[in-house]
């Protein structure tokens, strides 16, 4: 079996004229947890779609497994997915939905099911028209993980579950990838991707505009200033290229720079500063500069 | 074969209304019957002497003795046909569109399992939903004419009931063809059951006016016409294994159709 679990080269999804996805290519390689992360928007669930041929790609490639799902379904025996919103059958209690999802892979999955429905404090018995947002996403957690797949798709998969049950979420996962799972992580929601992921690819408008490992992005030359001039400068200083999240406070400027720092430092020579602090930015102003004001 | 539970389940409460419906529309409409025989028949018939021919011929009375129990069944059976064919152009629409409505789809096709296949499932219980629908009409049928007559031919209770059949597989593959083939379904039903509607009604117009006999190839509800059925006891076989050909196309084409298009989701 191919290492490189999710593979997409120039994936491209236009509905109609309008975009979903444009040029799109990564590689999620196996036992990884890769974080997809990008505002609302930005074409991630039509990615994770495509690769699951939900929808039809307009061009390029997409493979899980190293096959191509609207060719070849089998693959789909090793994918669980929890998408970002839960819609089921209301006329079904909740093991019924379970069993009837368990019914589609060969095996029993009975004592599967108990557990994951222990760990995630799921009531089996009740009807799936009565339970609120949270409990349904519990409900497709534990219909994507019953089958023990090996590739876990999760979309936005957090919202609606409290912050002790997305704790119990996050450990199940860990678990789950300690055994192997490969788990792609679509959210908006930088933290939560930033607790678990090894990598993160960063999508706008349909485009990647990063990919990096967790570590490197915060590595990289990334810099946080904040600067006192001593009276009221030119608020074009820092209109130069790798400048983001700009913010001007009387006499104050802040930004996150990304370079070589001499070149902030190379524009403020002839002015008087007062105070000045360069520092390393948090995770999610980096985000914020490949988002700009958005 | 999960599919095909899940679908009979869901199902269940349909079918037990749509078939104490039917039972209670044969048994009320048989009722009329009894009160026509005797001297009532006689009258009746004045009356029906007044109507214009055009009428007489919609109810088939210029070709049946109306007073006879099979001349009276096939007037009811222009609105049981009608009725069990509005039931499967339901089926046939819910039978992706629900999935899409509802938005269960996404859940359902990311099974290993390919769209053809889990069409196929559906369409199988589909039918399943068409022939007790039509098993119901059958005995119900039988046993409220042998109670009201005992020397009834169920020969042709039979064969209205198999042209019967094949108009519902018909209008449930139309209808099927339409909800595979549509991205927006907001609309399928409103636009299946216009089109049963309308053949049904341009069945009644060619009825009354025989000079555009020529259209009845294009009504559903011409190709097993009960007076015909009735009158020369026996289905026309062409029809039958035309429709039954058409009905395949319309399913293979509607899949192929849905195996391009996107999901609503």
């Amino acid at each position: 079996m191919s290492k490189k679990v999710i593979e997409t080269k120039n994936l491209t999804k236009f509905y109609g004229k309008h975009r979903g996805i444009e040029d799109l290519t990564l590689e999620v390689s196996k036992g990884e947890i890769f974080g997809f992360i990008g505002p609302n928007g930005s074409g991630k669930s039509t990615t994770i779609r495509t690769l699951l041929s939900l929808i039809h790609k307009t061009s390029g490639e997409g493979y899980l497994f190293g096959k191509d799902t609207s060719i070849d379904k089998s693959v789909l025996k090793n994918v669980g997915y929890v998408p970002s919103e839960v819609f089921y059958y209301d006329d079904m209690t909740v093991i019924e939905l379970l069993e009837y999802s368990a019914s589609f892979y060969s095996g029993n999955y009975k004592k599967r099911i108990q557990y994951l429905a222990e760990t995630m404090e799921l009531d089996l018995k009740r009807k799936i028209n009565e339970l609120s947002f949270g409990n349904k996403k519990k409900v497709a957690i534990v219909a994507a993980l019953l089958h023990s797949p090996k590739l876990l798709i999760l979309d936005e998969p957090t919202t609606g579950l409290d912050p002790l049950m997305q704790k119990k979420f996050y450990n199940l996962l860990k678990e789950e990838n300690e055994k192997g799972m490969t788990i792609f992580f679509s959210s908006h929601v930088l933290q939560e991707v930033q607790k678990i992921c090894d990598r993160v690819g960063i999508i706008k408008e349909g485009k990647i505009v990063e990919i990096s490992s967790i570590k490197t992005l915060k590595e990289e030359k990334y810099k946080k200033f904040i600067i006192e001039f001593s009276k009221k400068v030119n608020k074009n200083l820092f209109a130069i290229e790798n400048v983001s999240d700009l913010k001007i406070e009387d006499k104050t400027h802040s930004f996150i720079y990304k370079g070589d720092v001499n070149n902030i430092l190379s524009l403020i020579k002839e002015q008087t500063i007062l105070d000045i602090t360069i520092e390393e930015p948090s995770l999610e102003e980096i985000f914020m500069h490949y988002y700009g004001n958005e | 074969m999960n599919i095909i539970k899940r679908e009979l389940k869901a199902n269940l409460k349909s079918i037990i209304g749509w078939s104490i419906f039917l039972v209670l529309f044969i048994a009320m409409g048989m009722q009329k019957y009894e009160a026509l025989q005797g001297t009532n028949a006689e009258e009746f018939l004045k009356i029906m002497d007044v109507l214009p021919d055009a009428i007489k011929a919609v109810f088939g009375m210029n070709v049946l003795d109306i007073t006879s129990i099979i001349g009276y069944y096939s007037v009811l059976y222009l609105y049981l046909i009608l009725i069990i064919s509005i039931h499967a152009v339901f089926i046939g629409t819910n039978i992706i569109n629900k999935e899409e409505v509802d938005k269960t789809a996404e859940f359902l096709f990311l099974k290993p399992m390919t769209r053809h296949s889990v069409v196929n499932y559906k369409l199988i219980a589909s039918l399943i939903n068409l022939v007790i629908l039509n098993l119901v009409s059958l005995i119900s049928s039988i046993i409220i004419l042998i109670y009201l007559e005992n020397n009834v031919e169920l020969l042709n209770i039979f064969l209205l009931h198999i042209g019967m059949f094949i108009t519902q597989v018909l209008f449930l593959s139309i209808s099927a063809f339409i909800s595979l083939s549509t991205y927006k379904n907001n609309k399928l039903t409103l636009l299946s059951t216009s089109i049963l509607l309308s053949t049904f009604f341009l069945s009644m117009i060619i009825d009354a006016f025989p000079e555009i006999n020529v259209l009845r190839f294009l009504t559903p509800f011409k190709y097993f016409d009960a007076k015909e059925i009735v009158v020369n006891q026996g289905l026309n076989i062409y029809y039958v294994v035309f429709l039954i050909l058409v009905s395949y196309l319309l399913i293979h084409v509607g899949k192929l159709n849905y195996k391009k298009r996107d999901l609503n989701i």
